[in-house]
């Protein structure tokens, strides 16, 4: 199994390559860069150029992108043009944020779906499967802004159960601690539980047709043959077979749960890294664009592998050499 | 109702929905099995046997299935049994061996596991006892290294290792009766004969009775005592092994006869039955439904509404048209 994750780890390294270096040679096509905007108005007529000189702006872009690999490769991801900082610590704090909103919202995604898929295959066709199947199409056609909208309204405004905007509490944030992490959770739920939502009715559909699929299997028939109680034929035979497909969707679920927490950090004020890549587009501030693009691509990989990872834990018939 | 018998079956009808409506496929069987006794069930495939095998226990999925009848096993009848008494029959009183062991058994449990679910339902064994009855029953069904199989997936295992881990699982709690849906069917030729022997040592060994399923005339001389050839969801034919062998009366019977292998003269070959078992929804309802497959047998030699014959004591012949049947015609 370690080869394969080794193997796996490897691969990624020429789809960075080839990632990075189409978004070098794309960037290098986008008019206006991120200096424009902060040279002051009386500054001489030579400023912008030499401000550009002193970032690298004029070389061609593929010589850029060689300093940028060997910048890299001695771990600086440079600095931030926007910000004047190192791109570390642009991207630390929001960073952090998306990471626990991920978390979250797969926690929540995976607590909704599985009990929902697995009531909706086992009454197929009765009325629960059918609310079930009512919530799929409806989430499934929401966009997130609209259910956003609706969430806070209803139970940050209206309720008042959540706070509506910001990650965390600024007093909590200045206490530290346990009472800033209870503060930070707090402040998640909403969007994770938001994001969960419209995330889950795939994971939903996926299983309910998974369980209607293996309840006829042969299997399923044999355990009934030998007298096991119908709770036990669904909790022990049907449910494990069914899931299986479900935990190799995982790493798909949680790389869709990274890259689709955009809109909610928008809505919800969450500075997280979806605001912050498309800030870094918008500003030209490529350094910054950069890391983001390497760090998503490193999740979309590794959740790919945790998936991968995890059906061999789970299916004695897979073994990945 | 007699107690020697240890199955009585009454017009059993199993339908399945198809399109809104239901469709027998078993139409009508009444049957009955003694105690120690082995009746084989013949006939091609697709004329409703393992229909009738899962309707004897109810395995069917009752969303698009009805069964009708009344299954006295003991004494009990077991379609108007709650679902938890008839658990207790199931691999308890009645143990089931399924053709396809690959796909009957769960993918992800390991053969020890599976062997020891059906004991957990049926006796109070601790852990350590429940396995050690699993490796003794795997030693039983000829499996040579049981501590190496109990830990094995089934995916790991050979056909006919999987198959005698199936028949381990269906003796586990020495059952009356064993229902047996073509055990040997998926397996190699070679391997089929020594399924069979193993079926038969066991079942004389333990006491019970036996219902074996299969499309081969040729498996149940034998191993059964009687057999019931069934055509098109009916019970066309019955009788002890030898009386059937010696005297074979309805025309699905003696086509059958003669596509056996070792009866194939030339001659047989070209009087061979041509065409298959009816889908459920075009099958003849009234009048003899063997009688579109003999299309050169006059229509008037056939019963409006066949009836069973007692030609000699025990020997029964659905519909009337056995009298003046030839194979081939002439
Ligand atoms: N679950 C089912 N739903 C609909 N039709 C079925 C089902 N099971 C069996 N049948 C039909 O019933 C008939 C008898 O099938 P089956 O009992 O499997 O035959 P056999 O075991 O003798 O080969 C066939 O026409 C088959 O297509
Ligand atoms: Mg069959």
């Amino acid at each position: 199994m370690w080869k394969t994750v080794v193997r796996r780890l490897l691969i990624l390294i020429p789809q960075l390559i080839a990632l990075s270096l189409i978004v070098f040679f794309l960037a290098s096509l986008m008019p206006g860069d991120a200096l424009r905007g902060q040279v002051e108005p009386g500054a001489p007529p030579g400023e912008l150029m030499r401000l550009r000189e002193e970032a690298g702006l004029l070389d061609p872009w593929y010589q850029q992108y060689t300093r940028w690999v060997s910048h890299i490769m001695r771990g600086d991801f440079g600095r931030s043009l926007q910000h004047r900082v190192a791109v570390t610590t642009v991207i630390g704090d929001s960073m952090m944020n998306t990471i626990r909103l991920s978390i979250m919202t797969t926690i929540f995604l995976y607590l909704i779906a599985i009990p929902l898929g697995l009531i909706a295959g086992r009454k197929n066709g009765k009325w629960i499967d059918k609310t079930i199947l009512m919530y799929v199409f409806i989430f499934f056609s929401i966009p997130t802004i609209v259910l956003s909208l609706i969430m806070v309204l209803v139970f940050a405004f209206n309720l008042g159960w959540f706070p509506a905007m910001n990650s965390v509490n600024p007093v909590a944030a200045v206490a530290g601690g346990w009472t800033e992490f209870w503060s930070r959770m707090y402040h998640l739920i909403l969007p994770s539980l938001t994001g969960a939502l419209i995330g889950g009715v795939g994971v939903i559909y996926f299983l309910r047709n998974q369980v209607i699929d293996v309840q006829n299997a042969d299997f399923i028939t044999t355990a009934r043959a030998k007298g096991t109680p119908e709770h036990r034929v669904y909790s022990h035979h049907v449910l494990r077979n069914a899931l299986l497909p479900v935990a190799g969707g995982i790493g798909a679920s949680i790389a869709a749960v990274f890259s689709g927490s955009f809109f909610i950090e928008t809505i919800f004020s969450l500075n997280g890294m979806g605001t912050l890549f498309l800030s870094s587009v918008l500003g030209r501030d490529w350094p910054v664009a950069m890391a983001l693009i390497m760090f998503y691509a490193i999740t979309g990989v590794v959740s790919m592998l945790l998936a991968d990872i995890t059906i061999m834990l789970v299916d004695p018939r897979i073994r990945i050499k | 109702m007699t107690q020697e018998y240890l199955l009585q079956v009454r017009n059993l009808r199993t339908s399945f929905r198809i399109a809104g409506t239901y469709h027998a496929a078993v139409d009508g069987v009444n049957l009955d099995v003694s105690k120690n006794e082995v009746l084989a069930l013949v006939g091609e495939s697709g004329c409703g046997k393992s229909a009738m095998a899962l309707s004897l226990t109810r395995l069917h999925n009752m969303n698009y299935t009805s069964i009708e009848g009344e299954i006295f096993f003991n004494g009990n009848d077991l379609l108007s049994m709650t679902l938890p008494e008839l658990n207790k029959v199931r691999g308890g009183r009645i143990g089931m061996i399924f053709q396809d062991s690959l796909t009957a058994m769960n993918p992800l449990s390991r053969v020890g596991a599976q062997i020891e679910e059906v004991l957990t339902y049926h006796t109070q064994l601790s852990m350590s006892e429940k396995k050690e009855r699993a490796l003794e029953l795997l030693n039983k069904v000829g499996i040579f290294n049981p501590a190496l199989t109990y830990n094995q997936f089934p995916h790991e295992l050979s056909g006919g290792m999987r198959q005698r881990a199936m028949i381990a699982t269906a003796i586990a709690c020495s059952p009356d009766l064993i229902i047996a849906d073509e055990p040997t069917t998926a397996l190699d030729v070679t391997i089929q004969a020594q399924i069979l022997d193993l079926l038969d040592d066991l079942r004389m060994n333990t006491g019970g009775s036996m219902i074996l399923i299969t499309h081969d005339l040729g498996v149940v001389a034998d191993i059964a005592d009687r057999v019931a050839v069934m055509y098109a969801g009916q019970i066309v034919e019955i009788a002890t092994v030898y009386d059937l062998f010696e005297n074979p009366l309805h025309p699905y019977t003696r086509s059958l006869m003669h596509s056996m292998p070792s009866a194939l003269s030339e001659e047989a070959r070209l009087h061979t039955i041509q065409g298959i078992v009816p889908s459920l929804q075009n099958l003849p309802r009234t009048g003899c439904r063997f009688a579109e497959r003999i299309p050169w047998h006059p229509a008037t030699m056939h019963e409006a509404e066949p009836t069973y014959h007692e030609v000699t004591p025990g020997h029964f012949v659905l519909c009337n048209c056995y009298k003046t049947f030839n194979l081939g015609g002439a």
